[in-house]
């Protein structure tokens, strides 16, 4: 049973999630100890907060906006028509803070902040820079991998709370405004205070658990895929962008496949037997 | 005798191809060693073996007395701060200007304050004649400034032991002079211990320096220039043709 276990330990350290796993509990585990220039591994972590979440506002801001609105249009528009009106701020949660608003952002880093990494790693790993890091003594997991990792847990917590909020308050305003251009929106007779009581009085304490644990799983999740990828990178430029094009799918992938191992506790809510 | 670098039995494969078979030697503190032998025959494997970039297949390589395959990671990074290495490729770093990639063993090592980081990477930058590029990129300078740049984050940490790939490789003849009387001034004035690896045989001789040829997986013992060149072998032989010295 022993032999068994430890054979099945070994197939996975040597498998896809396995070095994952192992890459994230290397990076983690520079947490623990103390790096020789505290300034200047914060400053490493500053910029890449910086690069990751601070330079990809706009996109997020638009991307919300635009789903922000279109939500609300469909949830005040139909729902009252097939008698689920009392429900909008449970949709309009489930909708957008529990689902959309993490998923959406981590695809936006996937493909920003993700791309980006991987090929900079991959080209760093081609020009031999990672063993330059490696023969002046620097671990490259401590100064690369893990100001990375935590940046873009960090940046992805602030983007995700950021879509939430754009997607919530932009789209009501949105719609507010475009009421006196397309007819149709005139319609829509909902004050601010009670789109938002709806939303609020909706949100329980597991969302709001859910809005911080998802974002920063599925940075650490995005950001370990794409580190994965560029630091394994052979000696061959034409590699970096099959890299890339790896970083980016899986990343989209797992941020799925987690995505729904999330929401399979919240099932028991619905008194669907598993 | 300060031994600072010796390889001993050092075996190292790629596949069934047996790259480097028993190497033996030892550098002491101050002396430089060339490593010449023909394209492919192991030499920049052999200096990636003894700046523990690779693990040899068998074989023991010991830095400052310390075997590098026995010692603790973080013991080793520590270590490497003795010791300087420069790529055939000078391997800077690609977002970083010549001034923070000479300055940053030094930041993230943590081993001097900030102002003498400063006056320390300053000095060195103009003991390498360029300084005035510090605040250029790697991908906006010529190969001689990337080269001395590379040397110059090499040497930056003041260390014992310097291994160097190709230094002279694609440089025009100026830019080669100007390199190896740097070369020379570090060996010979700063008493640094130096292993370089290059197809440049008259960089050896220009720096007075024991050269050992790799033949087939083995190094030969290391001899002077002159010595080599009466060499009966018709290895080193074919190599001196190779390099059209005759």
């Amino acid at each position: 049973m022993i032999q068994l276990l430890n054979w099945l330990g070994k197939r996975f350290l040597l498998s896809y999630p396995g070095e994952l796993v192992a890459l994230g509990a290397s990076a983690l585990s520079c947490l623990f100890h103390p790096p020789a220039n505290r300034k200047s591994e914060f400053s490493q972590l500053v910029s890449r907060t910086y690069l990751t979440g601070v330079e990809a506002i706009p996109l997020v801001v638009f991307v919300a906006l635009i789903i922000g609105t279109v939500t609300i249009v469909q949830a005040v528009s139909v729902m009252p028509k097939i008698g689920a009106g009392d429900y909008f701020g449970s949709v309009m949660v489930v909708v957008v803070i529990r689902e959309m608003g993490p998923l959406f952002t981590a695809f936006l880093i996937a493909g920003r902040t993700g791309s980006a990494l991987s090929t900079f790693l991959g080209n760093m790993k081609v020009q031999q820079e990672i063993d330059a890091l490696r023969v002046m003594g620097i671990n490259p997991t401590r100064y690369l991998i893990y100001p990375a990792l935590m940046g873009t847990m960090i940046a992805m917590f602030g983007l995700t709370v950021l879509f939430n909020l754009t997607s919530i308050l932009g789209g009501y305003f949105v719609v507010r405004s475009l009421a006196g251009i397309i007819p149709q929106f005139a319609d829509l007779e909902l004050s601010l205070g009670l789109f938002l009581e709806r939303i609020f009085s909706s949100m329980s304490l597991v969302d709001g658990l859910l809005a911080i644990a998802k974002p920063v799983f599925f940075g650490m999740v995005i950001s370990l895929i794409s580190c994965y990828h560029g630091i394994t990178v052979g000696n061959d430029t034409r590699q970096v962008p099959d890299a890339t094009n790896r970083a980016v799918v899986n990343s989209f992938v797992f941020t799925i496949v987690f995505d729904l191992l999330f929401a399979v506790p919240l099932l028991r809510n619905l008194d669907i037997p598993l | 005798m300060n031994i600072v670098l010796s390889a001993n039995n050092l075996c190292y494969s790629i596949g069934s191809h047996k790259v480097l078979d028993r190497v033996n030697f030892y550098l002491p503190a101050g002396e430089s060693l060339f490593v010449c032998g023909s394209s492919g025959q192991g030499k920049s494997t052999l200096l990636r073996l003894l700046a523990g970039l690779e693990k040899p297949d068998m074989g023991v390589v010991r830095i400052f007395d310390q075997d590098i395959q026995e010692i603790a990671p973080k013991r080793f990074d520590q270590l490497k701060t003795k010791l300087g290495f420069v790529f055939q490729n000078s391997a800077l770093i690609s977002h970083k200007t010549v001034w923070e990639n000479v300055a940053l063993p030094l930041i993230y090592h943590n081993l001097e304050s900030a102002d003498q980081i400063k006056e320390t990477v300053d000095n060195t930058l103009e003991m390498l004649l360029i300084k005035q590029y510090q605040n250029l990129y790697p991908s906006s300078l010529s190969l001689g400034i990337q080269k001395r740049a590379a040397i110059a984050r090499a040497i930056v940490t003041r260390p014992q032991l310097i291994m160097m790939d190709e230094p002279t490789i694609g440089l025009d003849r100026i830019s080669r002079g100007v390199l190896l009387a740097l070369i020379s001034n570090i060996i010979h004035v700063n008493h640094v211990a130096m292993i370089i690896v290059t197809h440049d045989l008259f960089a050896a001789r220009e720096l007075k320096s024991k050269i050992g040829v790799l033949k087939d997986g083995e190094l030969l013992e290391p001899m002077e220039f002159e010595q080599l060149h009466d060499s009966q072998d018709t290895f080193v032989a074919q190599l001196f043709n190779e390099l059209q010295l005759h």
